[in-house]
């Protein structure tokens, strides 16, 4: 038997007041094209044929307006008017860039590493090409920033840079004077700031909003890491029961009546990537193999308890599931969808309640939607800074308008030929990112009253914890279940 | 601005006391500093130099180091030598006349000296073309004839160009003097380059200090004599280095022509030796290209040279390509009054003059010399070709070997690539660091600096000429500061071989003991030292029995049957020459040892290496038979003693370290050759073995000569001897810990040899070497051999190279016949001649030859054409493979590599060209067992899998997922590699170097992730 008070919860102090939980519709609140953003349809966009340089190329279109009227913004303060020099002189590419003039100029920015992973010498060895990063970190003292346009680099050099969390891809201005050395000596950088949120700005209904504790709950979990049970089916039954007992809650069967009464205004599960971890043989083990013939080996085991798990949520919740790093899913960004089929949800009478989506991916929930990730893209900005902060990073990636800069220099994705799906032209009402170490929370606030929630959602299988997010209100909570020790 | 108030205050307070806090005021502090320096891009306001300090003629010395040495005609009547220096102006020497000299006949006296001047003046037709006639006591260098000083005529003459024609006079006996020069008599001294002679009279060495005292010189007029100081300063002033490149806008498939191709780039560098950064960089391009423009930037060109003043000017094949080139174009546009003026002087006109290059040991090359008069010209590509054995010299090829790194490589390119090349200016220019920063790597700059100082030869000869002239400048040194006379020898270039050294028969195998190795340090040298060999020693058996010399006392008999004399009658030269040699090079290590200093420690490197090299190439000079000097004598002598020597070691050695001796283990010699001998002293303990070779090394030195001296240097352990002169083993210098792996002979890096030799051979001696894994080694061959078989190999390990030298060669050969086949296909990007064209072996039809079979890489990629593995592994893998096998495995068990298990699966590629390929008709078939898909066997014709493998749905998914999972990975990491090569993410990578490991690799990925994804999109239709 499943004791209920094996699982405690944390909630908040006021709890939700009883309603009837709407099923999700639509609320078209998010800009044509965004919803869909990170689909690939069609043979033009499926194709490998293009080069990385598109993306780039769209990325600086996109953000350098953006951008440059931040820093005309920011830099018009008569401060940075020197007597003899005269007012910050606006260049448009950075080649142009006159030495010794006060200037400001927008690029992407080049994070030249010498630990960075290097195919070249991967090759030299023999097993490249799945090579796990054999560090947490690659940044080192020797890195050297540089900014690029189409027309060229340049290597900027100055304390300011210290201060900022750069990855490769992000889109700057910098102010400051090229020095006899033809390096660019910094004083100040500018990003893009949080993008808007809506054509028409709904700051009345937002304050209303606030107040009203009203509307309906997301649940975000992720890395659910269900593997094969041989592995170690101590720790799996511990996992399952777990799951088991997230399954009863959403569903309104265990808890006290306040939990259930929360659970009817849960209107969705977000999964945000990892369920599954189902080891990948690589190609280097298969070529160990004495057959000299390539061979894998499915264990469907788990793929069936999760897919068990998904039917059951799938009666009362509607279930988004992205897929993540260890999923059975192409790992380049953005990772399409994986085949409805597979959860055994073909012909389903609850199909339109279960939806496998990309990652990322927008979902149209709440007021300007909700951006979520399995994780990867702040993983890999994690491994390139100075930094362990890593709700800093998050934030660092609305104020770039871009989820995920290191796109494609480390983190693989599809060579996009004419746009930049990762480039925000929105500011998120909730921004998740899945399969983090620990569970973080932080209101983001932009200068025209734009509000994101954003939250880092920590591992299922290793802090058993589930993230609520009201999708009006913002306001967030964990709730962590728990099997108590030795009972199996 | 709330927040960058904030931010600044952090920054104040973290900030330590000696990291300057860069607030907005220090910067605007420094910008009024910038601004009230000159707007000039890319430091151009540090073009001129310094001005030079006013000198007064008649007190002040002047300093200078000394860079070329040339001669000048035009200035007068008298010859005119020319140095140039760092501190400026070149220094006119006059006064300094070309002399020789001939025996002195019997029968001429003192007093016929005014009447020789005269004949040979008539004769020559010119008055004052012999200036002076001496008698001298000076002797030959050739052979030992007692310590008499015979007397010699010293003939001065006033030109270097009329030396010859006297010179001929008397060598071809056209003198009637009296009956005196009856017949051809050897002249001396005659056939030394007159630079070299004035330099060695001077006693000036290359790239030395030259101090010229007060009084000694006028400013700007022709100097008075010079009289030099050879002060060995450990420094050099700091030379500036102009690195440059040129581009041009070449057309479809043709090599650019300067009669019509402009220059549309050329990109400068200038860096003051031992800085890392360059002070200078500038590109000039141009960007129509229109022919006025083109001459516009030719007086760039002109300007930028004279205006920064290099005093060494670096570059990639800038001899055989850069500086002809913009010579030419300049001529084609009718400029050159005013660019070709690349010299440090004003009014002559540089000018190319086609060279030819034969040497020994460099072999022969075709080259361009570009006279530049005062600077230093340094090709690397010249440099690589002379001391480094590579693969391919193509720079991206030197620089990945060298510096790690590919550089992008944009020949073939299309217009596009052209076009970006001049708008892109700034990333170029940032490339063209690279040969600059390849110099520095190999301290070719601080290398060849000492070998002119150690040799006294100019600087430029280092790279314009062969070993010779750095013995021969030795030899005129030495041998005039001792009244010797060289005589001018006419080489015959006689093929006479003689005995070269002994190699003592080796006992292959793969020892699995460490193994000793006694090298006798500088081993020719020494024994030339040790027995007296010299020139000037010679002795035949005449002169023995007219002074009735003393064997063993007065001369010895080497065992080639020549005669020396010792020590004890005279002092050979040559030994002196060495002695001094080898000595300056102990001091250079002894300082180096104590030298702290990068750059100082640099310099006695290069040093030291350059007395060792120097040392070694004595004995060739004496060897060369179409030398300046041969003298086979000396040089069979020294290698019959080599031979004696290696043979006596191994029985000394033996018989001392043997069980009989009270030993523990035999000693056996497995292998000698040249200068070395390996030992298996038998025992298993690297400590013990070490102790025993160093000790018989000294037993061993004891029954030789001095300065003989037999060194124990390594161990190897484990070590494979596959035949002479071939082996690989493990290098031991102490116990602790190898130091290297060390092959030799087994030749890897030959051209026609695909890279997957390569790469198989040096993994198999890696893992049985460093791993001792043979077993793993055989796993390894057997794994790549099925890979090959499967067609998993990577393309670029197959690719094979070949210079397109000449369209009409007499045989077929595959290169030419592919660039013929690809001229069809696209004229455009077909290679052209000079360049190195890649191809593959693909399977052809039955009975093809060889050169039908090749197939350009990209267009195999492209149509998926199957290659011919059997090719790869008969004539490519085989050979080599069983070769290191072999000594391990036995010939049976070596060949079982190359048949059995895995050699039964087999994939061949479904070409989609070509043949039956035309009446083809694809079907999609089955994941799972490759049944052709139909409506009735399986959920439609794009479906993944038929109705029987159903159940396996789950399992194929993977698969094909992992597949393309790898495959996009890998289009990533390579494609975005190629982007941090080229220095730039908003570019298309348009690089075409086939050189990089990742060009076919990439285009592959490309093909594989395209296709990976199509097959993915199947499983969509499927139900699970």
């Amino acid at each position: 038997m499943v004791l209920p008070a094996a699982g405690s919860r944390i909630l908040s102090k006021r709890l939700p007041p009883l309603a009837c939980s709407p099923l999700p519709k639509p609320n078209n609140n998010l800009p044509s094209g965004v919803v869909d953003s990170f689909i690939l349809s069609g043979e033009t966009t499926k194709s490998y044929s293009h080069q990385f340089a598109n993306i780039y190329f769209a990325r600086l279109t996109m953000l350098k307006p953006v951008v440059l009227k931040a820093a005309e913004t920011k830099w018009k303060d008569h401060r940075f008017t020197l007597p003899n020099i005269g007012k910050p002189v606006s260049i448009s590419r950075v080649l142009d860039v006159v030495k010794s003039q006060l200037c400001y100029v927008v690029g992407t920015i080049y994070m030249d590493m010498p630990l960075k992973p290097n195919v070249l010498v991967d090759i030299g060895k023999e097993h490249w090409i799945v090579a796990p990063p054999s560090r947490p970190k690659f940044n080192s003292p020797q890195d050297t920033v540089l900014l690029e346009d189409e027309s060229g680099r340049i290597k900027l050099v100055g304390e300011p840079l210290m201060r900022l969390r750069l990855v490769t891809g992000v889109i700057m201005a910098v102010l400051g004077v090229e020095t006899s050395a033809g390096e660019f000596q910094v004083v100040d950088a500018c990003f893009a700031g949080m993008a808007p949120q809506g054509v028409t700005s709904l700051r009345s209904s937002y304050s209303e909003l606030e107040v009203d504790q009203d509307g309906s709950w997301v649940a975000f979990i992720s890395g659910l890491d269900i593997s094969s049970s041989d592995v170690q089916p101590g720790m799996d039954d511990a996992l399952d029961m777990r799951l088991q007992l997230l399954v009863e809650y959403l569903k309104g069967e265990t808890g006290g009546p306040q939990d259930q009464s929360f659970s009817a205004q849960c209107s969705a599960l977000i999964v945000l990537g990892n369920s599954l971890d189902i080891p990948r043989k690589s190609q280097d083990d298969l070529k160990n193999s004495k057959r000299y013939n390539s061979q894998t080996t499915w264990d469907p085991a788990p793929l069936r308890r999760f897919t068990r798990s998904l039917q059951e949520l799938a009666r009362s919740v509607t279930v988004h599931i992205l897929p993540g790093s260890t999923d059975p899913a192409p790992s380049t960004l953005p990772q399409q969808p994986m085949p409805k089929a597979m959860f055994g949800f073909e012909g389903f009478p609850e199909s339109q309640v279960f939806m496998s989506e990309t990652n990322p991916v927008w979902l149209d929930i709440g007021a300007w939607g909700v951006l979520a990730t399995s994780g990867q893209t702040l993983d890999d900005i994690f491994k390139y800074v100075d930094s362990t902060d890593r709700m800093a990073m998050a934030c660092d990636t609305l104020l770039w308008r871009h989820i995920a800069p290191t796109c494609p220099d480390t983190l693989w994705c599809y060579p996009f030929f004419d746009r930049d799906p990762f480039v925000l032209s929105h500011s998120p009402s909730v921004y998740a990112i899945g399969n983090q170490p620990s569970f973080e929370s932080e209101l983001m606030r932009g200068p025209l009253g734009e509000m994101t929630r954003v939250v880092l959602v920590p591992k299922f299988s290793e802090t058993g914890q589930v993230v609520i997010v009201n999708t009006t209100s913002l306001a967030v909570q964990t709730i962590r279940f728990h099997a108590t020790q030795g009972w199996a | 601005m709330t927040k960058k108030r904030r931010l600044e205050r952090e920054a104040t307070i973290t900030s330590t006391p000696n990291v300057k806090s860069s607030s907005f005021a220090d910067v605007l502090e420094k910008l009024k500093h910038e601004s009230g320096d000159s707007q000039s891009e890319g430091g151009a306001k540090e073009w001129p130099r310094p001005a030079p300090p006013t000198l007064d003629d008649s007190r002040d010395p002047i300093f200078f180091q000394q860079i070329d040495v040339e001669d000048a005609y035009g200035y007068g009547s008298s010859p005119t030598l020319r140095m140039f220096g760092i501190t400026e102006c070149p220094r006119h020497v006059t006064d300094f006349l070309p002399y020789f000299y001939v025996p002195v006949p019997r029968g001429f006296y003192p007093s016929d000296l005014d009447a020789l001047k005269e004949l040979i003046n008539s004769t020559l037709d010119s008055p004052d073309g012999l200036r002076n006639v001496q008698i001298l006591p000076k002797r030959s260098l050739w052979g030992y004839r007692g310590d008499a000083k015979p007397v010699f005529l010293k003939l001065t003459i006033s030109d270097p160009k009329t030396l010859p024609k006297v010179r001929g006079l008397f060598e071809r006996g056209e003198l009637h003097f009296r009956d005196l020069f009856p017949e051809p008599i050897t002249t001396y001294e005659s056939n030394i380059p007159f630079i070299l002679r004035f330099m060695v009279d001077t006693k000036v060495v290359g790239m030395n200090w030259i101090e010229v005292p007060g009084g000694k010189y006028t400013l700007r007029q022709a100097s008075r004599k010079v009289s030099t100081c050879q002060i060995e300063l450990d420094q050099n002033s700091s030379l500036r280095i102009l690195s440059f490149d040129i581009e041009c806008a070449g057309r479809k498939g043709i090599f650019p022509e300067p009669e019509k191709d402009p220059v549309i780039q050329i990109a400068n560098m200038v860096t003051r030796q031992g800085d890392s950064q360059p002070f200078i960089r500038n590109v000039f391009t141009l960007n129509t290209c229109s022919h006025i423009v083109g001459s516009q930037v030719l007086e760039h060109e002109k300007e930028a040279d004279m205006l920064v003043d290099p005093d060494v000017i670096i570059g990639y094949n800038i001899s055989g390509f850069d500086l002809p080139y913009l010579l030419d174009r300049a001529k084609a546009l009718r400029v050159d009054s005013k660019f070709a003026f690349l010299g440090r002087l004003k009014g002559i006109k540089t000018q190319t003059k086609d060279a030819h290059f034969s040497s020994k040991a460099y072999g022969q090359r075709d080259t361009k010399e570009t006279i530049m008069e005062g600077r230093i010209q340094l090709d690397v590509l010249q440099y690589m070709q002379r001391e480094q054995k590579l693969r391919s010299y193509t720079l991206n090829a030197v620089c990945a070997h060298f510096l790690g790194e590919q550089k992008e490589d944009l020949q073939n390119g299309t217009p596009e690539s052209r076009r970006r090349l001049a708008v892109y200016c700034l990333k170029v220019a940032w490339m063209r660091i690279l040969p600059q920063r390849l110099m520095d790597k190999l301290m070719c700059l601080v290398n060849y600096t000492e070998m002119a100082r150690v040799t006294g030869v100019p600087f430029n000869y280092l790279l314009s000429k062969g070993q010779q002239i750095k013995v021969i400048s030795q030899l005129f040194r030495k041998a005039n500061s001792d009244d010797y006379l060289v005589p001018s020898y006419k080489g015959d270039g006689t093929d006479d071989q003689y005995e070269g050294a002994t190699v003592i028969e080796p006992k292959k195998g793969y020892y699995d003991v460490p193994i000793a190795t006694l090298d006798f340090s500088s081993l020719y040298p020494s024994i030339m030292m040790a027995h007296n060999l010299c020139y000037t020693t010679l002795l035949d058996i005449e002169t023995i029995k007219r002074m009735e010399l003393v064997k063993d006392v007065d001369y010895v008999q080497t065992p080639n049957n020549d005669y020396f004399a010792t020590v004890s009658r005279r002092k050979g030269l040559l030994p002196t020459v060495l002695e001094d040699l080898l000595s300056a090079r102990k001091r250079a290590k002894a300082d180096l040892k104590k030298e702290t200093d990068p750059f100082k420690r640099a310099v006695l490197d290069g040093r030291q290496l350059a007395l060792k090299i120097s040392a070694n190439s004595v004995y060739g000079f004496t060897g060369a038979t179409i030398g300046r000097l041969p003298c086979l004598a000396i040089s069979s002598s020294v290698t019959a003693y080599g031979r004696e020597m290696i043979e006596k070691t191994k029985q000394e050695v033996e018989a001392e370290y043997c069980i009989a001796n009270g030993r523990e283990h035999d000693a056996e010699v497995i292998y000698g050759d040249t200068d070395s001998v390996m030992v298996k002293f038998g025992s298993r303990d690297l400590e013990t073995v070490m102790a025993l070779g160093a000790e018989a090394a000294d037993l061993v030195t004891t029954k030789f000569v001095k300065p003989i001296k037999l060194e124990f240097e390594k161990v190897y352990f484990p070590y494979l001897l596959i035949s002479k002169k071939r082996y690989a083993g493990l290098y031991w210098t102490k116990p602790s810990h190898y130091d290297k792996m060390d092959t030799k002979g087994i030749e890897t890096v030959r051209r026609d040899n695909c890279r997957l030799v390569q790469t198989v051979i040096e993994t198999c001696l890696h893992k049985m070497l460093i791993e001792r894994d043979v077993g793993g080694a055989e796993e390894y061959v057997k794994q790549t051999i099925s890979d090959l078989l499967q067609n998993k190999i990577d393309m670029s390990q197959l690719v094979i190279t070949k210079a397109l030298s000449k369209t009409d060669y007499a045989g077929k050969q595959a290169h030419v016949e592919l660039a013929e086949r690809m001229k069809t296909r696209d004229a455009g990007s077909a290679p052209s001649l000079g360049d190195r064209v890649a191809y593959v072996i693909v399977k052809g039809m039955k009975g093809a030859a060889a050169y039908e079979k090749s197939e350009d890489p990209l267009y195999v990629l492209e149509n998926n054409v199957p290659i011919d593995t059997k090719y790869y592994l008969e004539n490519q893998l085989s050979k080599p493979l069983l070769r290191i096998f072999e000594p391990i495995l036995g010939e049976h068990n070596a060949n079982s590599l190359l048949s059995g298990d895995h050699t039964r699966s087999i994939q061949i590629a479904t070409p989609t060209v070509g043949g039956l390929m035309k009446f083809a008709v694809k079907t999609v078939t089955c994941l799972g067992c490759k049944t052709p898909l139909t409506l009735k066997n399986s959920r439609g014709p794009n479906a993944a899998v038929c109705d029987n493998c159903r159940p396996r749905l789950g399992e194929l998914y993977q698969k094909q997922l992992a597949l393309a999972s790898t495959t996009q990975v890998s289009f990533s990491r390579l494609w975005t590699q190629c982007q941090r090569c080229q220095g730039s993410l908003h570019q298309d990578v348009l690089c075409t170097s086939k050189d990089c490991p990742i060009f076919y690799m990439r285009k592959k990925s490309q093909k594989d992730a395209n296709d990976s994804i199509k097959v993915l999109d199947r499983f969509q239709n499927e139900s699970w």
